[in-house]
């Protein structure tokens, strides 16, 4: 095609301002469309707004729909112009016999984004929010946000008006609109607009039985952020959903399963819940072979964060998220991390045998993955530590060259001694790793090294020349390792004094004069703290913190109080990156919760409330945290998991999309 | 929910362009482009650019994306593109440039009714097509440009490549030609073997779809079979077919589903899915694989592969093709065929370091086996290489076969007296989803 410059040439202009000014109908309509077909692939023919807006004379619902689509489209450009039009759409609202030619025109009124006009529009838009068309009703609703948007301060007789309608509208399309528009004036408002009784919600739920599917969405997507009066109410609610979750539409199923989780909170009956959890399980599982796998990308984010708060749900369902061979790797990652967080007493052994087999693979950073959550289950799971341990030995055995997956290896094993430390039995171990511990080549591994050979200096052989040879290379390692390195070298050399003692020396001199301040600070605190007293450096450094109850901490992904919130937003943009819709947008506005108790379904045990003790436990823990952060802090311990979350929420907004 | 939704040429050319909010700059069409361009291969349906975040899916070799700075679900909007094709394809026959150009008046209706404030609104065909004033335009035939089509790509579930089906680019909008109703039964098995040949784990995704061009659109009975049970209780066996879960199509009343296996169907016009099932229990698998590795010596490897078919004689699978990833070091890999092998090939890919083996026709009970001749690089010994053989991956496609015995008893029009009887075509098939055997 070729090209023809952004504006149409004179002739074409005037050819067109020719034909839209000829008697001749057909030769009229013609010239419109040429005009909507120049708007569409951009060309400025605004000039024309006068001369088109001349034909709306006819009642052509043909040549109406087309104009409109003009208007729309350049009423912001000539809004002085638009105001002519005005009269067109008030005789079309209020003298129009055609419901069709009635909602088009309250339709176009409300996209003309003008806000001197739109005090012509409040009248009009009312008697359509009254009319007697459903038709006309349902497109007359959803022009409330839009006027809301430009002009919020002349909209409260309208939002009367809506909450009227909600009490007494009986067509299902027209109450989802309602829904969906009263719904954003609310986020975007930060008020609360829409005020329910039980009657509405009646209604509410025998329109989710008659309506389209989108309808659906939107009346299910609502109910989800309600908090029910009772058990009896949640009960009902519950009842009306069930139906839902055989939907073929992926998004209804999920707004459904939505709906239920929330409302299991508020019901009495135990047994009840238990059922009702065995019915989501499998539509769940069923959304997981989608045959889109964007979809089940979507649900996969989701479940790891329905794990959170029901542990219970997919008890028996491990093997639905094994991995396989043809899947994208988006999806096995999610899986991957899926499986250790349903990973538990029962059925560590079936996860483990499946994690091993992925150990396999080609791809290297999927192996490292996989490595990754087998350390994470033997740190989480205090049973399945044996059985972790000997698959990553056994893996570890084989290597015979510095790959990815080494290095994961090492991390792990690291993280796996520093949890069991007091209880170690790790002798048969540290010997296989011992002898892969030269194929470290990042930062990370080879910190975890630095780490291993300081700790366990006694129990490996030429521990001190391993540690020689990483001190002769000091000036060369990256920032982390250099740190650990200071801790360990003084760690080995309060265990072997007299044969490190050079040793230290050495890399005192090398490390005091660093140009990264941690490095030579921490030089400095050390080569006082020897040439004073020794035994505090002892107390320092071999600083036995027993196990870490924290540790097991980084599987959750919210704090529990910002858990409900989350679940509200299921399916949403925002789940996907594990985020908060506040923390995502700026332009919404969050309402407070203002439930108090989190529930958390174990499997075998009865729902019990944990929250308040949790909380308090959390302030002792985050303060105890707190404290020993500073201790810690010298040792170079991993950060702890509640500063990781801080870091997560603070990064890249556009990478995390890249995964999609 | 959406701000926009435009449709662009494969060039980045924007054909239809409607702004639903009128918040975002005008040039988002071209941010799009550029984006999408950046990927090789094809695009991401989700990216985000400046805070604004597209949603695309490709019909027909055209971007058709929804834009939005809202907290959407991600799941919906690319769903709702999806239906809004498929309105496109029901109006118009089929989606490429050409029609979407000659047609941009009646699309942009399609949009106005579909979507309003960039939210949902009616978006089945049958709902809107009285509200649509247009009739669609059909490209001329024998113009140069249809000769230059691009090859249309359907959007089926599942796409049999074996089959050629009759209900294809066809316009709802010209009904007079014919008064039948398409249905098929599709499975796709997902399968993983150890090297025992024994199942580790398997589940079947199936769907019941339906192409209608009856005229009048009259109610429907379809009935299943009578030993249909939906739900499985924990460790239950039971000689039935048993459905672990299973979603329907609005128009579709399942309520007698439970009591006489029948569902009420009140169709729309074109192409639907009445139902989707998912089976986990245990079947017998169609194709079972035998692989055994040998160490020759400390540098070569053979693999013998033995497949077996094992479903009735009298159904044939229409292909079956196997893919055997080998050690990253390998030298050179022989992969010989039986000497009586007929209608099959089997070669090797030196840079993917994948032997494929392709069996065209296959008969069930028939047994095939391949050797592969595995030569090392120096570098690894025989033990450690052993290893990176496998997991074997297989696909095929069977017709007239399904695995979970589901069937369709009859189709009837429930309507009395009427006395035209339309074809009704009935099709079963079944392919590999994922179906491995681990070594």
């Amino acid at each position: 095609m070729a090209y023809f410059g952004n504006n149409p040439q004179r002739g074409e202009l005037q050819e067109l301002y020719a034909d839209l000014n000829d008697l001749n109908f057909e030769k009229k309509k013609e010239a419109v469309k040429k005009v909507i077909a120049y708007m569409t692939v951009g060309k400025d023919v605004s000039d024309l707004f006068q001369s088109v807006i001349k034909c709306l004379e006819f009642n052509d619902i043909e040549m109406k729909k087309l104009i409109y689509l003009y208007i729309v489209n350049y009423s912001r450009q000539k809004p002085d112009d638009a105001i002519m039009v005005i009269q067109n759409f008030r005789k079309d609202v209020r003298k129009s016999e055609n419901p069709l030619v009635r909602a088009l025109a309250i339709r176009t009124f409300g996209c003309l984004r003008v806000p001197k006009l739109n005090e012509y529009l409040i009248e009009p838009l009312k008697d359509c929010i009254q009319d007697d068309d459903p038709y006309v009703r349902k497109t007359a609703v959803l022009c409330v946000p839009k006027v809301y948007e430009v002009s919020p301060e002349i909209c409260p007789p309208l939002l009367e008006l809506l909450q009227k309608l909600l009490e007494k509208e009986s067509n299902a399309l027209v109450l989802a609109n309602l829904i969906q528009s009263m719904r954003e004036i609310e986020v975007v408002s930060g008020k609360q607009i829409i005020i329910l009784n039980q009657k509405i919600i009646q209604k509410l739920l025998l329109a989710v039985d008659e309506c389209i599917e989108w309808g659906q969405i939107f009346i299910l997507d609502y109910l989800a952020t309600y908090n029910p009066q009772d058990s009896k109410q949640a009960e009902i609610i519950i009842e009306r959903t069930l139906p839902r979750l055989s939907h073929i539409n992926p998004t209804v199923t999920f707004c459904a399963v939505k709906v239920i989780l929330k409302y299991l909170d508020f019901l009495d009956n135990g047994d009840l819940v238990k059922n009702l959890c065995k019915k989501v399980a499998p539509s769940l599982i069923s959304l997981l072979s989608w045959n889109q796998p964007e979809v089940q990308y979507t649900i996969l984010r989701n479940i790891s964060l329905i794990l959170q708060k029901f542990p219970i749900l997919f008890e028996n369902d491990v093997k639905v998220f094994f991995c396989s061979f043809n899947e994208p790797y988006y999806i096995k990652y999610e899986k991957l991390d899926i499986m250790v967080r349903i990973c538990d007493s029962k059925n560590f052994g079936q996860v483990l045998n499946e994690l091993l087999i992925y150990l396999n693979e080609a791809d290297p950073h999927f192996v490292r993955k996989t490595i990754k959550s087998i350390g994470k289950i033997a740190i989480t799971y205090d049973k399945a530590l044996d059985k972790a341990v000997s698959i990553l030995v056994e893996f570890a055995k084989n290597i015979q060259q510095p790959t990815e997956p080494v290095q994961e290896l090492l991390i792990q094993m690291q993280l796996i001694y520093k949890k069991n430390k007091q209880m170690y039995k790790h002798e048969e171990s540290l010997k296989i790793i011992y002898s892969i511990i030269d194929y470290a080549n990042e930062p990370e591994s080879k910190s975890a090294c630095a780490w291993i050979v300081g700790e366990f200096g006694e129990f490996i052989p030429k521990s001190v020349e391993k540690m020689k040879e990483y001190i002769d290379n000091f000036q060369m390692e990256d920032r982390l390792v250099q740190l650990q390195l200071l801790t360990s070298a003084v760690q080995l050399y309060l265990k072997y004094p007299s044969q490190c003692s050079i040793l230290i020396q050495q890399l005192i001199t090398s490390a005091k004069d660093s140009f990264n301040p941690d490095v030579r600070d921490r030089t400095y605190i050390y080569w006082r703290l020897l040439s004073t007293d020794p035994e505090i450096v002892k107390n320092l450094v071999c600083f036995n913190s027993g196990t870490f109850s924290n540790f097991s901490k980084d599987l959750r992904l919210w704090e529990t109080q910002d858990l409900v919130l989350a679940l509200e937003n299921m399916g949403n943009i925002s789940n996907l990156f594990h985020k908060l819709p506040h923390q995502l947008y700026k332009n919404i506005k969050i309402k407070v919760n203002n439930q108090q108790e989190v529930k958390i379904y174990k499997g075998d045990e009865k729902p019990e409330s944990q929250v308040k003790e949790q909380q308090d436990e959390n302030q002792q823990n985050i303060q105890k945290e707190q404290q020993q952060q500073q201790d810690i802090d010298l040792l170079n311990f991993d950060d702890p998991p509640v500063n990781n979350n801080n870091n997560n929420n603070k990064s890249n907004k556009t990478d995390v999309f890249e995964l999609i | 929910m959406f701000s926009q939704i435009f449709i662009l040429s494969p060039r980045g050319d924007t054909i239809i362009n409607r702004d639903f909010r009128s918040d975002l700059p005008k040039s988002t069409p071209e941010t799009f482009f550029r984006q999408a361009k950046t990927y090789s291969g094809d695009a991401n349906p989700l990216f985000a650019v400046d805070c604004i975040q597209f949603a695309h899916i490709k019909r027909g070799g055209l971007y058709i994306v929804g834009t939005s700075r809202f907290n959407l679900q991600p799941a919906m909007s690319l769903e709702l593109l999806d239906r809004l094709a498929k309105e496109i394809k029901d109006f118009c026959g089929v989606i490429n440039e050409e029609v979407l150009r000659k047609n941009f008046i009646l699309i942009y209706e399609i949009l106005d009714e579909s979507f309003d404030f960039g939210y949902p609104q009616l978006m089945a065909t049958e709902q809107i097509k009285p509200l649509i004033v247009n009739d669609p335009i059909q490209p001329q035939p024998d113009s140069v440009m249809n000769s230059l089509r691009p090859k249309i790509q359907t959007f089926n579930i599942f796409v049999p490549n074996t089959i050629g089906s009759q209900a294809v680019q066809r316009s709802v909008l010209n009904k007079n030609q014919a008064n039948e109703i398409f249905v098929d039964i599709y499975e796709k098995l997902n399968v993983l073997f150890n090297s025992s040949a024994y199942v580790i784990n398997q589940s079947i995704e199936g769907c019941i779809q339906m192409t209608s061009f009856l005229q009048g659109n009259p109610p429907l009975k379809l009935a299943l079979n009578d030993d249909l049970q939906i739900g499985r209780q924990q460790g239950q066996y039971s000689a039935g077919v048993i459905l672990d879960d299973c979603n329907f199509h609005e128009c579709v009343n399942a309520n007698e589903l439970d009591m006489n296996k029948t569902l009420r169907i009140q169709p729309p016009d074109g192409q639907f899915v009445v139902m989707n099932y998912r089976i986990s229990g245990d079947y017998s698998a169609p194709f079972r694989l035998f692989p055994i590795i040998e160490e020759i010596s400390s540098s070569k490897i053979e693999v013998t592969i033995k497949l077996k078919a094992c479903f009735d004689a009298k159904i044939l699978a229409s292909y079956a093709n196997v893919r055997i990833p080998i050690p990253k070091q390998t030298a050179n890999a022989y992969p010989e065929l039986l000497k009586n092998a007929q209608q099959e090939t089997a070669e090797y890919d030196s840079n993917k370091k994948i032997v494929e083996w392709q069996i065209k026709k296959l008969q069930g009970g028939q047994e095939r086996s391949l050797k592969i001749k595995l030569t090392l690089q120096a570098t690894q010994t025989a033990h450690t290489a052993r290893k990176e053989i496998g997991p074997i991956a297989m696909n095929f496609e069977i017709p007239m076969f399904n695995v979970s015995r589901l069937q369709i008893k009859y189709l009837r029009i429930e309507e009395r007296g009427n006395t035209t009887n339309p074809h009704r075509w009935v099709r079963y098939i079944t392919q590999s989803s994922s179906y491995v055997c681990r070594i």
